[in-house]
């Protein structure tokens, strides 16, 4: 069985950043792995490790500078990886509908039985890719997945889903299929010293639209970014301390004020 | 934050860098505070790094090791001190990754199938190095440890001290005379390196320890070593009988390095605690760092901290290429001279920016100061690495 993992390189911004343009000044950014797809890695490799999965694959969408966020999936234990990217994507906002066309065109080409993806990216979080793949295939999905089992001989995954109000649904998805993978499904390994060296010799194959058969019509965005702005605050918040009593106290006493209750 | 990734890394260095930082993100300066007051060895931590397989980092790949090289160790020690662990955290593993060296380059194929493996996964530890002794400090040719071969094993008589990490290791590599000094021509001969099983020597009664009470780098607990007729099996001599003190000196200069590269993680570590400070606290009406008597011994060793990390990695990119020792030994001591000075005032400045709450635990800047003293006193003093930058750089005579 085959696994392919999407990754994504996330950038992050501390307290304090200056917006230039549409974007964010990029010297107060810092890369890093989207959280989410860490655990889509782990749970990759455990199926390798399982001897569930023959392969993992991870798939990034990004410039050369994100070979530094997917090497790490290398040192945790993928096999090998794919980044696309293309001169055409750097000017304009790659929405959702363009990504999905760009890992259609990944999946057509590497046909994997499991696409395992993070349920949201930590930057946009439009949380709509690995669904909107799933669709677009025509694979199986689950989404928000915090408990996996795959039985590959029966052609089943067997999952947990986490629903608003704490509710789970426990239920079986046909391979192939997508599953968005919820932080907690496992616990991430760190990357061992002999991961990192086994990792420099491990295969990033870089794609340009035109390897994809894509051209940048197929991938233009519908979306335009047109600002980008700090929301101004309407309120203050309040942080309630002292211990249970003075809190409750204070608590009672602003809803009070505000008129809840009466 | 302050900006830190001042150096152009290669992809491994990269890897190791963010693989350690996410390793140190789980150990924050609550818990290095705490193992600092209470004197306990980091060991969840320690058993992070060799679960990961970290202790190989030198080690060839033949032997399970990760085969890497000082480019990536000073990544690693450096960024584990900048973590907030500082100088103690990394000091708490170093001799796990630096003590097999020897046994790399110079151990009999049997002890190197036998230990090097176990090295590499983590389960088996090297940690403690057995050099120096009350009556031979610096000078280490007149050390008074004796080993003298009776049928297949050596006889251990003498005393050690400030022996590091002896409680968390399973072997020390032991520096003895195996010919004594006044029947050697030259005093650098007649030394040998043994490797000491410690649990087999309490066994037989032929070693007995004794924790050294210090103020800095509490949680790496050092000791006195007394050895009484400790028999050691000859198959445990590492390399040459007599030329010990040659092995020893080989890959010094490289490990120079990664204690220069501990140095410039406790600056940088010190210089974060202080400008976060600085921004935070407000007196008078406005934040403290708006003041240049704030912002200019700051600014001042931020600049040392990061002119010395220059030094240092340029210096390790080149140290396993660079077939000259001497010109290693050069820019090691150069390097380690600035980071230890650049650290110092770095954890001075911290602690000044501070006020009075440089001195309370809860700030950490205390710990840095402490330290950061600490830097300027080993593995050698500042002064015996200006004498080698006097005699062996600048061809000056030699003064002692």
């Amino acid at each position: 069985m085959k696994v392919l993992v999407t990754v994504k390189e996330v950038a992050e911004v501390g307290d304090d950043f200056a917006i230039e343009g549409t974007g964010i000044a990029e010297s107060d950014l810092e890369y890093d792995l989207n959280e989410w797809d860490d655990y889509a890695v782990e749970a990759g490799v455990q199926l390798a490790e399982a001897d569930v999965a023959d392969e993992v694959v991870a798939v990034t969408i990004g410039p050369e500078r994100s070979e530094e966020t997917i090497r790490m999936a290398l040192a945790k234990g993928a096999d090998r990886a794919v980044r696309v990217w293309d001169d055409a994507l750097t000017e304009e906002f790659l929405d959702v509908a363009g990504k999905v066309s760009l890992l259609e065109a990944v999946v057509a080409e590497e046909e994997p039985d499991l696409v395992l993806s993070g349920v949201q990216a930590a930057d946009d979080s439009f949380g709509a890719t690995g669904v909107a793949l799933a669709d677009r295939i025509g694979f199986e999905h689950a989404a928000v997945v915090n408990d996996l089992e795959v039985a590959a001989d029966a052609g089943v995954a067997n999952v947990h889903r986490e629903l608003e109000g704490g509710v789970e649904e426990l239920t079986e998805v046909d391979l192939p299929a997508v599953l968005t993978v919820q932080t907690g499904l496992n616990e991430p390994r760190y990357a061992s010293l002999r991961g990192i060296r086994q990792a420099q010799r491990k295969e990033i194959a870089a794609k340009e639209l035109s390897d994809l058969g894509l051209s940048a019509e197929e991938v233009a965005s519908a979306l335009t970014l047109t600002e980008m702005y700090e929301p101004e605050s309407e309120s203050d918040a309040e942080m309630i301390e002292g211990d249970a009593g003075e809190a409750a106290g204070r608590l009672a006493e602003v809803l009070r004020e505000k008129g809840v209750g009466a | 934050m302050v900006e830190r990734d001042t150096v152009n890394l290669t992809d491994q260095q990269q890897l190791v860098r963010d693989a350690i930082r996410d390793i140190c993100a789980d150990f924050d300066a609550a818990y290095w505070r705490e193992k600092d007051a209470q004197g306990e060895y980091p060991q969840e931590f320690v058993d992070a790094l060799a679960d990961g397989g970290w202790f190989g980092a030198l080690l060839p790949e033949e032997h399970g090791g990760a085969g890497m090289g000082t480019d990536e160790v000073v990544v690693m020690l450096e960024e584990i001190a900048a973590s907030g662990g500082g100088f103690s955290a990394a000091q708490a593993v170093h001799g796990a990754i630096y003590n097999s060296v020897p046994l790399v380059k110079y151990g009999s194929e049997e002890l190197k199938a036998d230990l090097l493996p176990e090295v590499a996964r983590g389960e088996t530890s090297i940690q403690a190095f057995g050099l120096t002794e009350p009556n031979a400090g610096s000078d280490s040719t007149s050390i008074q440890t004796s080993a003298e071969l009776d049928g297949d094993e050596y006889v251990v008589n003498g005393q050690k001290i400030w022996i590091s990490r002896v409680d968390a290791s399973d072997y020390l590599v032991l520096m003895a005379r195996t010919t004594p000094r006044e029947e050697v021509e030259k005093r650098t001969r007649g030394l040998s390196m043994l490797l000491v099983d410690l649990e087999d020597a309490y066994e037989q009664g032929g070693l007995e320890i004794e924790k050294i009470d210090k103020t800095a780098s509490n949680f790496v607990h050092s000791y006195e070593l007394f050895f009484e007729d400790l028999r050691v099996p000859a198959e445990n001599l590492i390399g040459e009988e007599g030329r010990g003190f040659y092995q020893m000196l080989d890959g010094l200069n490289e490990e120079r390095l990664a204690i220069a590269a501990e140095c410039v993680g406790l600056g940088e570590a010190a210089i974060e605690a202080g400008v976060s400070y600085a921004n935070d606290r407000e007196v008078f009406g406005g934040p403290i760092g708006a003041n240049q008597a704030i912002q200019h011994p700051l600014a001042e060793a931020h600049a040392h901290v990061q002119a010395a990390k220059g030094m240092v990695y340029g210096a390790a990119s080149d140290a396993d290429d660079d077939a000259d020792a001497k010109a290693v030994g050069a820019r090691a001591n150069m390097a380690k001279y600035l980071a230890a000075e650049a650290a110092f005032d770095a954890a001075d400045a911290a602690v000044q920016t501070h006020g009075g709450f440089g001195v309370a635990r809860e700030y950490d800047v205390e710990r840095y100061f402490r330290e950061a003293r600490l830097t300027r006193l080993v593995p050698i003093t500042q002064q015996l690495a200006l004498n080698y930058i006097g005699e062996n750089v600048l061809g000056l005579p030699r003064s002692y």
